[in-house]
């Protein structure tokens, strides 16, 4: 059978770019508040409009081209890593009836969004023929592999006890307990995934200022308008599937599912954001080892805890 | 129209500035990360208006013209320079001879100036800047060779006349590829005016070479350096002096959060080092032990544990540098002025780049209280009595030859030889090339 | 489900994809860029996963999605940390021994096309409202859980054993991982050298060995 879609063919890529284009402005607005707060230099209500200002002042900036760049490559990297956040958006449930994409395997989806959001970043930073962002590019590999496998079996362990891989069969399942409750493990770890995949704050390996600016280095204008776009579009699908997985989705008294939903993605977007304003930059050698070491036997430890629950 | 509602938009958008600090300039530039409307970027693609702060002589000039070329277009550049000082170069147009704006002294407000730049520039009121250097490859395409380079067989030969990067000795058993990349004068970490010739396998530094690319005697631009040049040979109130320390070290903190892509702690480090600067009261020292927590709670210094150690003794033998690895070593004991505002030395033991965060937090925090004791009394430092500056004792400043210190990073990660170099916030005079040398 | 029945927009998204594969892996060869040559390769396997799609195995697919993924970057990367090439700027040739390899090339064509053209497919739709992730669980770890269990662990041991072999002593150190980076000491008592030599750079080739697999 295949993939059920639920909505029309038009209505899809409308209602998933409707929910990026919004999800991203508001992880900018997040981001140019956290800045404010922790910086002292005080909120004000321009924080609304100065995503819109940077914006613009990237569309009219030129956009500069290196010496024999891959030029497909650089230009496809953006569009690719936007387009693997809307397709792993696409899965996730926003009510009882209603997903965009109810694939029965959303889980898989969602590890190959991941793998292939790493192909992009790699991309992004192979393609302009410059050192620091090729050098940032490979480094960042090291630690997104290593938190795809993490990832894999945190998705696993909340597959259990849905007895099904389809996101839908996922938050049905949670309608007495959230996840989070259930396996308290999982919801931390997704939140290192999270970060680490879209090299979000403390995970920056990609595009550090040690590297000036990794593999955004050469980037300019549009080109970075699309970049820091697609990071934030996939800043919103991670947000939008730990809330599927973890905080029970579209559950929850009075108010109808999809604004569950969008408050809970909201409120995991916050703390991601947050995260990246007030911990500093991981050394990668470090993390890989510690999440080999550390994390991915805890991730086994919630896999068995939610095997362990999902028995009787 | 929709392209100059664009271009208006444009030009109420946060500065993004990219600091390139010539010879004199020290850590300025960094406390401009305070100010709400401008926005400090690592990369000069990044950015709209350079500002080109201190002196530009001797190989900082050619550097200067290629960042100033890599800005995308509109551009500008600002200039800050020290009143008076010779010119970089007659002879050699750059960048420097058509600057959008020139601000002079250490006491120039340069903020308003690049806001300014800023809105002119997208307004259409100023044109951009044209490059400053020839639009030509460095190493041009050479065709084919004789041993079938240029593209043909299996190693792919030696187009542009570059040599393919080639294995290296081994790293963990694997025989990887090594490329050698110059980086620097501006990069952020580096010390002041200092070009890295790295060998990198990867990640990892196989060697790396400091260069230093200011000329002797180049003016002096920076207000903390002038405070502690002018203090070696008149009096001055311990009070100013103490304040252009913590000024310095909340600069030099500033950096160290850059570099770990803290840029919100950055900003409110840099907002205190401002505070320390200006106005009489100066800045609260309370403040100063929030940023120290806040700096603990960041994990940053978990993070920079046990990076940059220098194994065996320390080649430190004073300074915030050698305070970090445990040496007692402090000129202000000596000072009467000091002793009787009731100085204690302060002390970290690691000698790693935590430690060295740690302590300059700390000495900052110390400094604003003598400071504010000193302003209650009166008291004044005399030129005869040993001088602490904050990058060790003058006058030879307890500096470390840099062949050292890079001979020490080998082997290490570059992200890492970049945490330890911020850290170490190396003397300037250091990075001074002897006269005559090439750059 | 008879093929007839199947709409006109599966048969044109096959030979898409069908084409697109084999243009795909063409590319692979036909590229100047090992990197390149890696994601065509992986663009190749993306499009017969998403042939598998169109057969209803979305577990397959999407599973084959997931680990050509990865494999392909593995590949890229060590590519890179191999030769340190970026984008096109050192074109070089992928084929080796191109009279050989065309031999071969050409006679497993022909194999294929003959079992392709000769062979006999079964022609067995299935029934609407299968659970093929449930079916497919059922076989994976019920009649045939002992091949795949030995073998997933027998393919893990295999990899580390080859990682633990194949890593020796570095400059830097005596093991590998951690120790083999951390810098010499600069104690002059115990006669070790600082490490801070530029590596001499020839200008011959010397000493590249072989690439091996797609290189």
């Amino acid at each position: 059978m295949s993939p059920a879609l639920h909505a029309d063919v038009w209505a899809a890529p409308l209602i998933v770019g409707t929910v990026l284009a919004v999800g991203a402005y508001l992880v900018a607005v997040l981001d140019a508040a956290a800045t404010r707060v922790v910086a002292g230099t005080g909120l004000a209500p321009d924080v609304l409009i100065e995503p819109l200002r940077r914006a613009a002042l990237l569309v009219v900036q030129q956009r500069v081209v290196t010496e024999r760049p891959d030029a497909a490559s650089w230009a496809l990297a953006p569009a690719a890593y936007a387009g693997l956040a809307a397709a792993g958006l696409a899965v996730v449930p926003w009510s009882p009836s209603f997903s965009v994409a109810d694939v029965d395997a959303g889980i898989v989806v969602w590890g190959t969004v991941e793998s292939l959001a790493v192909v992009a970043v790699f991309l992004h930073g192979w393609s302009p023929n410059s050192h620091q962002p090729l050098m940032a590019a490979y480094r960042y590999v090291a630690v997104g592999l290593s938190c795809l496998l993490v990832s894999m079996f945190v998705l696993i362990a909340v597959a259990l006890p849905a007895e099904s891989l389809a996101l839908n069969a996922i938050v049905d399942a949670q309608a007495g307990l959230w996840n989070v409750v259930r396996h308290p493990l999982g919801l931390p770890l997704f939140a290192v995934v999270a970060l680490g995949i879209t090299f979000w704050g403390p995970m920056d390996l990609a595009d550090g200022a040690d590297l000036s600016g990794g593999t955004s280095a050469e980037a300019s204008g549009s080109q970075r308008l699309a970049w820091q776009g697609a990071r934030a579009a996939m800043l919103v699908s991670f947000a939008a599937l730990g809330s599927a997985a973890f905080l029970g989705g579209w559950h929850g008294p009075v108010l109808p599912g999809p604004v569950w939903m969008a408050a809970k993605t909201a409120a995991l977007l916050a703390l991601l954001v947050a995260a990246g304003h007030l911990v500093a930059r991981v050394r990668a050698e470090r993390f890989v080892t510690w999440c080999w070491t550390v994390l991915l036997p805890l991730a086994f430890l919630d896999l068995v805890v939610a095997g362990l629950g999902a028995l009787p | 129209m929709a392209v100059s509602a664009l271009h208006r938009l444009a030009a109420a958008a946060p500065v993004p500035v990219f600091v390139a600090r010539g010879a004199g300039a020290g850590l300025l530039g960094g406390e401009l990360a305070a100010d709400r409307r401008l926005r400090l970027v690592a990369s000069p693609r990044q950015a709209t208006v350079v500002l080109a702060a201190g002196h530009f002589g001797g190989g900082l000039g050619p550097a200067l013209d290629r960042v100033h070329d890599q800005l995308p277009h509109p551009r500008a550049l600002v200039w800050w320079r020290a009143a008076g000082g010779p010119e970089p170069g007659d002879d050699r147009p750059g960048a420097l001879d058509h600057p959008a704006a020139v601000v002079h002294g250490p006491g120039g407000d340069v903020a308003p100036v690049l806001v300014d730049t800023h809105r002119r520039l997208l307004g259409g009121d100023q044109a951009t800047a044209p490059d400053a250097g020839a639009d030509e490859p460095p190493h041009p395409f050479e065709g084919r060779g004789d041993h079938g380079q240029g593209g043909e067989g299996m190693m792919g030969g030696v187009p542009f006349g570059r040599p393919m990067a080639m294995t290296g000795d081994d790293r963990d058993g694997l025989a990887l590829g090594q490329v050698s990349a110059d980086l620097g004068p501006f990069l952020v970490g580096l010390p002041a005016a200092t070009v890295a010739r790295v060998t990198f396998q990867g990640e990892v530094v196989q060697a790396l070479e400091l260069r230093p690319q200011a000329v002797p005697e180049a003016p002096v631009l920076d207000p903390v350096l002038a405070r502690f040049d002018e203090a070696r040979h008149r009096p001055v109130p311990v009070a100013e002096l103490e304040r252009a320390r913590a000024r310095h070290h909340l600069r030099a903190v500033a950096e160290c959060f850059r570099l770990a892509g803290l840029w919100a702690l950055a900003a409110r480090a840099a907002s205190l080092a401002r505070g320390a600067g200006t106005g009489v009261a100066g800045v609260d020292p309370a403040a100063v032990a929030a940023l120290g927590r806040r700096l603990r709670a960041s994990a940053l210094l978990a993070s920079w544990s046990g990076v940059g150690t220098f194994p065996g003794r320390s080649p430190f033998t004073g300074g915030a540098n050698a305070r970090a690895a445990g040496l007692a070593a402090d000129a202000r004991r000596g000072d009467p002025a000091y002793r009787a505002l009731g100085f204690a030395m302060v002390v970290q033991h690691g000698g790693d780049a935590r430690a060295r965060l740690v302590q300059r937090l700390a000495e900052a925090r110390h400094a604003l209280e003598l400071a504010s004791r000193a302003a209650d009394v009166g008291a004044v430092h005399h030129p005869d009595h040993p001088l602490e500056t904050p990058w060790g004792p003058a006058p030879d400043g307890g500096s470390v030859a840099l062949e050292v210190v890079a001979a020490a990073l080998a082997g290490a990660d570059w992200s890492d030889a970049l945490a330890t170099l911020c850290s170490l916030d190396l003397v300037p005079d250091a990075a001074v090339a002897p006269a005559g040398a090439a750059p | 489900m008879s093929p007839a029945d199947l709409p006109v927009g599966a048969d044109v998204a096959f030979w898409v994809f069908a084409l697109a594969a084999v243009a795909t892996g063409y590319r692979v060869f036909r590229t100047d860029s090992m990197v390149r040559s890696a994601f065509l390769l992986l663009a190749s396997f993306l499009n017969v996963g998403a042939i598998l799609l169109l057969l209803s195995a979305t577990y397959l697919g999407v599973a084959l999605f997931f680990m050509m993924t990865v494999e392909m970057m593995v590949m890229a990367i060590f590519m890179v940390a191999f030769m340190m090439n970026s984008a096109g700027l050192n074109p070089m040739s992928m084929t080796h021994r191109s009279g050989r390899a065309a031999v071969v090339g050409w006679l497993a064509f022909a194999g294929g096309a003959a079992v392709a053209l000769a062979g006999e497919f079964p022609d067995r739709p299935l029934p609407p409202g299968t659970d093929v992730i449930g079916t497919l669980g059922e076989e994976l770890l019920g009649d045939s859980m002992l091949t795949f269990e030995t073998a997933g662990v027998t393919l893990l041991a295999t990899m580390i054993g080859a990682v633990v072999l194949s890593s020796r002593r570095s400059r830097f150190g005596d093991e590998a991982g951690d120790d083999a980076s951390l810098p010499p000491t600069l104690d002059p008592e115990t006669g070790e050298y600082p490490a801070g030599v530029i590596a001499e750079r020839s200008g011959g080739h010397g000493g590249h060995g072989d690439h091996g697999g797609h290189g």
